[in-house]
């Protein structure tokens, strides 16, 4: 259903900020991989809006003069919506908004709706954050822990595969990312206890080509940072999308949370491979390396925040460099003998086991929390950015509002966090 | 059952209702679509067996057993074609639906086929067989969503597909490619609608009766949801 505003059709309004091109009809055709990986001006491919999650759109028509020559053009009301926190992803002029268990398709300049698409029997679990497009399917994720790829142009289900058992508890609230023909898609909730994964499907029918376990099993690499039979109840989930370099052929994903979230001496250890990014080959789902933001976390940090991805000078040489914004540790992580908290005013940091022989894992300086950039092959830390403003990070701060709002603003190299100032721990 | 019932109807009800539950001179058809019938099997038996106080439908006093031969008879006249066994080869029906007959060119079925016509994956569920059948051999009006046009843009452009979408100021085509066009009605100097749909209504002529039975048979049982109709229940009345 559409309501269009009265002023939508005012010749002010269209000759000042016409923000969609009205040349000639667009052809809604198929996304081919070139402009996934270019994510051209016009659309928004991604639910990062490109492979390196710069969440940016270098667009210029709304700026700060056209900004308050802004009006409603038209409004689609997605039916009973609670909270939506679906990305809109644009392709040719046609917008694909999610919620749980529903897909819309709309024409992006008129708001009229082309398909929409409904699960049934549906399962009421949200929020869902959006879709993936390749080719002429768009691939979904649903609370029964489904990843459905339906026809782009008139949302025929073409395929659907089972990620997980929904009566176990899982359910997939995050975008998918689309790569060389693989889906990339993850799972929640690792606060439930369930371990998570993130998963490979092939573009064309569905069949699973990997999956990456974050908790290691018994015997595996990491799997030490377990004690006992914690790895089986483990959490670590991967609700939100990652990020993907085509120059080097790997995924960064961000890895939640260990369960169960706040109690942390039934899972004594550091708790491999929660709250890190890893870095997966795209063809095997092979582990290349992870880095863990918060050893045995106890204050559900979920580093999941999405990384991104800048290719950037650093000491006279063109580094590949990531940025990542964890929540800040604010105060010392209570918790297991494995951590050594240190505190110094206004610098927050923070050092694991001081007899950690692995040299950078030993001290993991997180200064006013919101960002820190990495070299990501060497995986060392280079930089850790000064926010040039810090509301946010009261001395009791939550955290950053993770979800999907991280962008990096490139011509001015600017990185932009907003933050949540909820103050949720006692002082 | 449903056979006994059905005989047992034609003898016992044809005097108001019409044969095959169809509408009568003095009573309506059992096989529409009100919104207001009797839906459970309960209720269903019980105006069978006691008929209705205030009205011309009386009890038909026929033995309990009889009465649920009935039931069973007029819940299958309105079942979807999924809830019906319906005699034919599936397999022969699926070979039909993507050569023979065609049908695969604008319809898919589970991922495979065209994108002109609706889906038909959950065809079984959504229609009764008798809807089924007549799509295939009666001219039907055209479903929204699926009216074919011919539009030409102010550069002289042309485009024919189905109008999935339209209103005074967009219209949103799908051409027999399977691509969209979205049009502001102001770029576009005419729509020209087709009076007919695309959708042929002679299966049962060009097809031989072997693979139109088989078609229906494979069409049938084309239900994506297991899902049960809903429960039933009394004061289902007005649902």
């Amino acid at each position: 259903m559409m309501i269009r505003g009265p002023q939508s059709r005012s010749p002010l309004f269209l000759g000042r900020l016409a923000i969609l091109a009205y040349s000639a009809a667009i052809l809604c055709a198929q996304v081919t991989e070139q402009q996934l990986r270019e994510a051209q001006a016009g659309n928004w491919l991604h639910y990062n809006g490109s492979y390196d999650s710069r969440r940016h759109s270098p667009l210029k028509q709304i700026n700060s003069d056209t900004i308050d020559s802004l009006v409603p053009k038209w409004v689609f009301h997605v039916p009973g919506a609670t909270h939506l926190e679906t990305v809109p992803i644009v392709v040719d002029g046609v917008m694909y908004v999610t919620q749980p268990n529903e897909v819309y398709a709309i024409d992006a300049r008129s708001g009229r709706q082309i398909w929409e698409y409904h699960r049934v029997p549906a399962i009421q679990k949200g929020p869902n954050r959006g879709v993936a497009v390749w080719n002429d399917k768009v691939y979904f994720t649903t609370p029964d822990a489904f990843l459905v790829a339906l026809h782009a142009a008139t949302g025929n289900v073409i395929w659907e595969t089972k990620l997980a058992e929904a009566k176990d508890g899982y359910w997939s609230p995050g975008a998918p990312l689309v790569v060389k023909g693989k889906v990339i898609a993850g799972i929640a909730p690792g606060d439930h206890g369930l371990n998570g994964f993130l998963d490979a499907y092939d573009a064309k029918t569905g069949e699973r080509l990997w999956r990456f376990n974050p908790i290691p099993k018994p015997g595996e690499p990491g799997s030490e940072s377990w004690a006992g039979d914690s790895w089986k109840t483990a959490g670590g989930n991967t609700w939100l999308t990652g990020s993907y370099d085509p120059e080097l052929n790997l995924l960064y994903w961000g890895i939640g949370n260990p369960a169960p979230d706040f109690n942390g001496d039934v899972r004594m250890g550091d708790n491999l491979y929660t709250e890190c990014v890893v870095a997966l080959d795209l063809d095997s789902g092979k582990l290349r390396w992870h880095f863990q933001f918060t050893p045995h976390d106890t204050m559900d940090w979920d580093a999941v925040e999405i990384p991104i991805l800048v290719d950037a000078p650093y000491q006279g040489k063109m580094r590949k460099l990531m940025a990542h914004a964890d929540r800040p540790r604010d105060r010392q992580v209570p918790g297991g003998d494995s951590l050594r908290p240190s505190s110094e005013l206004g610098q927050r940091t923070y050092s694991r086991r001081a007899s950690d022989p692995d040299p950078r894992h030993r001290a993991k300086p997180q200064r006013h929390g919101c960002l820190s950039v990495r070299d990501w092959r060497s995986q060392l830390a280079i930089a850790r950015l000064q926010p040039r403003y810090r509301p946010c990070l009261c001395g009791r701060a939550r955290g950053l509002r993770i979800g999907k709002q991280v962008h990096r603003d490139v011509p001015s190299g600017r990185f932009s966090v907003p933050c949540n100032r909820r103050c949720r721990y006692p002082r | 059952v449903a056979e006994a019932g059905r005989l047992l109807y034609n003898r016992t009800c044809t005097g108001c209702h019409g044969p095959d539950g169809r509408e009568g001179d003095r009573a309506p058809s059992l096989d529409g679509n009100r919104r207001y019938f009797r839906v459970s099997e309960a209720a269903i038996f019980d105006v069978v067996k006691n008929g209705i106080p205030g009205t011309v439908m009386p009890s038909s006093g026929l033995s309990d057993s009889d009465a649920w031969k009935i039931v069973a008879f007029i819940r299958n006249v309105r079942a979807t074609a999924s809830d019906l066994v319906v005699p034919g080869n599936v397999q022969n029906g699926m070979t039909v639906f993507t050569s023979t007959g065609g049908c695969s060119g604008c319809h898919m079925i589970r991922g495979q086929g065209g994108v002109l016509g609706p889906d038909l994956s959950s065809i079984g569920a959504q229609l009764s067989l008798k809807k089924l059948q007549e799509t295939l051999t009666k001219e039907r009006p055209v479903p929204n969503g699926y009216r074919p046009a011919t539009v030409a843009t102010l550069q002289g452009e042309t485009v024919s597909g189905v109008v999935r979408n339209s209103d005074a100021f967009s219209l949103q085509l799908l051409d027999k490619d399977g691509k969209l066009h979205l049009f502001d009605t102001k770029e576009l100097r005419t729509v020209v609608y087709a009076e007919h749909s695309l959708m042929p209504h002679n299966f049962d002529i060009v097809l031989s009766a072997d693979q139109y039975r088989d078609l229906v048979a494979m069409l049938a049982v084309q239900a994506r949801t297991k899902v049960r109709l809903r429960l039933q229940g009394e004061n289902e009345v007005g649902r």
